[in-house]
């Protein structure tokens, strides 16, 4: 199920709020438990099951870590946990791409098909389970002693899909203990709102215009295929950011707060700057899981950039099963070392548009091997951005400008700095009020819309 | 300041979510859409066999999203507000000037249009009857004054061009100009529907009389009725339900006439009126017109100076037939999407002294069902 769907808030939502509030504090996390398998099991209903046994084998892993005695017993247990939990993201995730790729080797033709679906949230659940293991081993958080909360944490709905990615120790106390004020409700359905707004509103529309362009970009043309590949921009970023606010949002209504996850990333001014606002709950899982156990830059520099380019590596393997996003996040992890080792002292001497447009340029080329179904179209649709080729898809862009400005003004800092200029203002909740009533008319149109297919036969 | 007012949009979500909940759970539900003409999902089922292979969560989204209340409102502000933020033409249909509702144009699909007219013209071909085509062109073509700045090409001149190269028995009937020409004088096309109106069919049966060297139509007509409200399907695919409705017009000649209605599988109703009143209760008011789609449709009226003529047709001769039985003895209409005996066979049976094939342009850029003449 998605938070964009009518089900969700028509039916799952309400139910979930209703007896939520309802229910006495101590009977809370058993049915979000429940709510949670619910929610999991709607649109998985078989790999509802590979979830409880990640619940299950992170549980018990942690149990026997923290009775385990001495260290190297500890770090056994460990081992085994996270090759537990990477084994199920490789089969789940990876599988097919692997075979899919050794059978290129003419000695290995013979090997079989490997079609698996990928079951829903396994890289989030995946890393939070890993996370929560690796801080056990640190003693930086308690081994869980209660089993309905650790398995409450490990598959709560709001971050089960997309995000944010929530370690244990933040939100240890809130699962024992969660302040419901009607403050932190308000917050978090208007959280959720602007999310929603986000996703259906931009994101979705956005991704009219990229499908369009990409279909055929020769034809299109080069300043279509550059809107295009702007549109998709705004629609990942509206996307995922969306996703998180819808989160956040849904967290606060039940009384839990998660970390925000993106910080307008469109205003960054250099490369290592977009990353330090994209993604922040990911790139910092790296950072303190694999990046800093590595040895971080305490280290020879030529170690120190070794380190870098694998955690981009993976990063970018992250994203998704295949060599495009590898690429994706090797190509980052060579712009940031040129930034780290030589551009970075000249680039903050530059005019601060410049600086921006130079990250902007870099980042919109590196959506387009995140979009491209391989690399060789990636670097075809690149190709005619830099090619200067006329087209026909100009016709079929003026439509969009009046969404591009409305989205490129969102993807700034501007409604915030507004709101927070205004927000003792009395009339400040009246804005509110009206502004969450029309963004839930129109998403609840745009859902509509979707479904509204006027039977073609009959219009002849 | 008030408790609730300072958490008023917490109120707003919640009463908005109750509200909407309550009504998809308790309230009636639909089992029609007239604006879609298709049945509207019901409750799933529960089973839990259904449930493993994802029926029900399937189903569920159907039932919510048929099922929401207030449903075409919803349509209509996501169609406002795709308009206002300057996305004219997104679901496919252009909020044009005048209260126009003008369908996007169709794909240019050559293959398929080659097909449709290699089989049409086969077809003419084997009967040896003197044959015409008549291509009704779009509403977009044919007003594009009304159309907005930025909409795609319309490919009603590339379907003549294509036209004139692939078919040699039939005669090709011009009529861009005759309607062009036509839509100064009058309403030619109809604002919220795709079809031509009563007076560019009478321009359209005019310029057939003429062409098929048959008697010309009456200047006058005594008995013409004005019907207000008419929604046609361009406005209820569109959201755009602000938009005034159009007027249909009958134009009777006065001529005694017997209709069979027949829609194969033994089901054959007879009327003595080229309309049916009945139509024009409802939104949709352009099936008043021989009671709209049915694969054969006979009109005789045998006081008419003409013979027999054969139109193998899509909607667009609904209303074009009324005219035409004023002057032909018979006519005879089949609708290829649902006709499924060979027309060989029908002409067998009802010999015809000429075969007319009107299609409009969009069908004939999308529909396959020629292939059923083969």
């Amino acid at each position: 199920m998605v938070f964009s769907s009518l089900p969700f808030l028509f039916l799952f939502l309400p139910a979930v709020l209703l007896v939520s509030h309802i229910l006495p504090f101590r009977f809370r996390n058993g049915f979000l438990l429940l709510a949670n398998l619910v929610f999991y099991a709607y649109g998985e209903p078989v790999y509802v099951l590979i979830m409880i046994g990640s619940i299950l084998v992170n549980y018990f892993c942690a149990r026997i870590m923290d009775r385990a005695e001495g260290q190297s017993r500890r770090r056994g247990v460990l081992i085994v946990g996270i090759v537990l939990n990477l084994a199920a993201l490789g089969v789940f995730k990876y599988a097919g791409l692997f075979v899919g790729t050794l059978k290129h080797i003419p000695a290995l033709s013979g090997l079989p098909e490997v079609n698996i679906a990928l079951p829903i949230g396994i890289s989030f659940y995946t890393f939070q389970a890993v996370s929560y293991l690796i801080d056990v081993y640190w003693r930086d958080c308690p081994a869980s002693d209660r089993f309905v909360s650790f398995a409450c944490y490990i598959s709560l709905f709001p971050q089960l899909i997309a995000g944010p990615i929530v370690r244990y120790k933040d939100v240890n106390d809130q699962l024992s203990h969660r302040v419901e004020t009607p403050t932190l409700f308000n917050s978090g359905a208007r959280l959720f709102v602007v999310g929603m707004a986000k996703k259906v509103l931009l994101a979705n529309q956005f991704s009219q215009l990229w499908d369009l362009t990409s279909a055929d970009p020769v034809a299109a043309g080069a300043a279509a295929a550059w809107c295009g590949a702007i549109a998709y921009t705004l629609q990942i970023y509206f996307d995922f950011s969306g996703y998180s606010d819808m989160a956040r949002g849904l967290g606060r209504m039940l009384g839990f707060e998660f970390c925000i996850n993106f910080n307008y990333p469109y205003i960054s001014q250099s490369v290592t700057e977009f990353w330090r606002r994209w993604h922040i709950s990911l790139s910092s899982w790296f950072r303190d899981y694999v990046y800093i156990p590595l040895g971080g830059n305490r280290c020879s520099k030529v170690r120190n950039c070794v380190n870098i380019l694998v955690v981009w590596a993976l990063t970018g393997f992250w994203h998704g099963a295949g060599w495009n996003f590898l690429f994706w996040g090797f190509y980052y992890g060579v712009l940031l070392l040129i930034e780290k080792l030589v551009l970075g002292k000249y680039i903050k001497r530059w005019p601060k548009a410049l600086q921006w447009l130079y990250a902007m340029v870099i980042v919109v080329i590196g959506w387009v091997f995140f979009a491209s179904p391989d690399l060789s179209s990636a670097l075809a649709y690149l190709g005619v951005m830099f090619s200067g080729a006329p087209g026909d898809g100009t016709v079929v862009l003026l439509p969009w400008l009046g969404l591009a400005v409305i989205g490129a003004v969102a993807a700034t800092p501007l409604g915030k700095t507004l709101w927070e200029k205004y927000r003792d203002r009395n009339w400040m909740p009246l804005a509110e009020g009206v502004l969450t009533l029309a963004a839930l008319l129109l998403c609840v149109g745009s859902l509509v819309s979707d479904s509204y297919n006027p039977f073609l036969y009959f219009r002849f | 300041m008030k408790k609730w007012y300072s958490v008023l949009p917490m109120v707003v979500f919640l009463v908005f979510l109750a509200v909407m909940t309550a009504l998809l759970l308790f309230g009636p539900k639909g089992d029609f859409s007239v604006n879609e003409k298709r049945v509207l999902a019901q409750a799933p089922d529960l089973s839990p066999s259904a449930i493993l292979k994802g029926e029900t969560q399937k189903e569920l989204e159907d039932f919510t999203s048929d099922q929401v209340p207030g449903r075409d409102f919803f349509v209509g502000v996501n169609a406002y507000w795709t308009l206002a933020t300057g996305r004219n033409g997104a679901q496919d249909i252009y909020h044009g000037r005048d209260g126009y509702l003008i369908n996007s144009p169709k794909p240019y699909n050559e293959a398929l249009l080659t097909d449709n007219l290699t089989r049409f013209d086969a077809f003419a071909a084997k009967t040896g009857l003197p044959a015409d085509l008549i291509m009704v062109p779009t509403t977009g073509y044919l007003m594009e004054d009304k159309l907005p700045a930025a909409h795609g090409a319309y490919h009603d001149d590339q379907v003549y061009d294509l036209a004139a190269e692939k078919v040699q028995a039939l005669r090709i009937l011009d009529v861009r100009e005759t309607l062009r020409a036509g839509a100064k004088e009058g309403q030619v096309c109809y604002r919220t529907d795709h079809h031509l109106t009563s007076y560019g069919n009478y321009l359209l049966a005019q310029a057939y009389q003429k062409a098929a060297g048959g008697e010309d139509l009456r200047q006058d007509y005594d008995d013409i009725s004005v019907y207000d409200g008419f929604y046609g399907t361009t406005w209820s695919g569109s959201g755009y339900w602000l938009t005034k409705p159009d007027t249909v017009e009958l134009w009777d000649s006065g001529a005694q006439v017997t209709v069979t209605l027949d829609d194969g599988a033994g089901q054959v109703k007879t009327a003595h009126s080229l309309f049916f009143p009945d139509h024009l209760e409802d939104l949709d008011k352009y099936p008043v017109f021989l009671d709209g789609n049915h694969a054969l449709v006979t009109i005789e009226n045998p006081s008419a100076p003409g013979g027999s003529v054969l139109v193998i047709r899509d909607s667009y001769a609904h209303c074009f037939a009324t005219f035409l039985a004023e002057k032909y003895q018979k006519v005879t209409l089949v609708d290829l999407r649902y006709f499924r005996t060979p027309v060989s066979d029908l002409l067998a049976e009802h010999p015809a002294d000429r075969l007319l094939v009107l299609y409009g342009v969009d069908n004939l850029l999308t529909d396959n069902n020629s292939a059923w003449l083969s």
